[in-house]
């Protein structure tokens, strides 16, 4: 079995080892428009190996949590002395109206079931809590660019309860999702096209001779790119 | 900005032909559309010409430009 993409030792060399696209650049963009004090206690739901949950308590003084499936990232988390706990994101170890925010990146994906994610993310937020998420999408079309406060992205939907391998074989229908935000009473209220940031980093993994996250073959890195795979940034709020 | 070693082959039998001097593997930075990458390329020490190989540029960076044009 090969091993996945962000064990690749180098992966922690890129992106400000944040394992995602826009490294911590892009957890600025979101978090720099927030009122973030040392009594705002955050969840970083799949925190990988922290990066992320130790940048935005170190930057911010917020309170961060954080949980992963994996028990290698959550040893690597907790030698950033994170507040650290394995655990599966659709099952959250955590009570009712516990966190201001939820931060997850690059994880949804990975889910077998948008809906119950999100609806547990809902449960562990406070009313008006926010919802940060950053993910691989399905584009409907390559230039396709989603402005704030809307919705209308078309794209083909994916099945949630199908088993995903890699993040890249089951990116976000957006309509799902938002679909999913609706039903467990969150509102969306910006998002952020970052596909130029993936694009970036499948280049820094090409130029290294690593087999990208999104080529559909192992075998040619970019003539076989799915192109119809784009990142986004998305902001959501629970309703008061 | 993280720089990415993108050739593995020895090129310190290369020199430059206005200055004679053996190229050294230095910090190039290459833009193409929107996108900057600081990669490790041949370079002349004293007047700073860089040598990019066929090979790097017909595969490796054939591919990224194909990636970032979006077509």
């Amino acid at each position: 079995m090969s091993t996945p993409l962000w064990q690749h030792p180098l992966m922690a060399s890129f992106e400000d080892g944040a394992l995602r696209p826009g490294g911590l650049q892009l957890t600025r963009t979101a978090y720099d428009k927030l009122k973030i004090s040392s009594a705002t206690r955050i969840l970083d739901a799949g925190c990988g190996n922290g990066t992320t949950a130790h940048f935005i308590q170190q930057h911010y003084g917020a309170h961060v949590t954080t949980v992963d499936l994996s028990e290698q990232n959550t040893k690597q988390a907790h030698q950033k002395s994170l507040r650290t706990i394995q655990a599966s994101v659709d099952y959250l170890p955590f009570c009712d109206n516990t966190f201001h925010i939820v931060n997850c990146d690059c994880v949804l994906s990975l889910c077998s079931s948008i809906e119950t994610v999100i609806e547990e993310f809902s449960r562990v937020l406070r009313p008006e809590g926010k919802l940060i998420l950053s993910d691989l999408y399905k584009r409907s079309q390559p230039s396709l660019c989603i402005s704030s406060n809307n919705a209308n992205a078309t794209a083909e939907p994916n099945q949630p309860s199908s088993p995903a391998k890699s993040c890249s074989s089951n990116p976000l229908s957006l309509p799902n999702l938002f679909k999913a935000f609706t039903k467990a009473g969150f509102t969306h209220t910006s998002s952020i096209d970052c596909t130029k940031e993936l694009k970036e980093l499948t280049a820094k993994l090409i130029f290294s001779g690593i087999t990208p996250c999104c080529s559909k073959n192992s075998q040619d890195c970019s003539t076989l790119y799915d192109k119809t795979i784009g990142y986004i940034q998305i902001n959501a709020e629970k309703k008061g | 900005m993280n720089t990415l070693q993108v050739l593995h082959d020895d090129f310190s039998h290369w020199k430059c032909t206005q200055c004679n001097e053996q190229l050294i593997f230095a910090a190039v930075e290459l833009v193409y559309l929107e996108s900057k990458f600081s990669v490790e390329l041949p370079t002349c020490p004293s007047c700073g010409y860089v040598l990019i190989p066929e090979s790097l540029a017909l595969e490796k960076m054939a591919e990224v430009e194909r990636l970032l044009e979006d077509k």
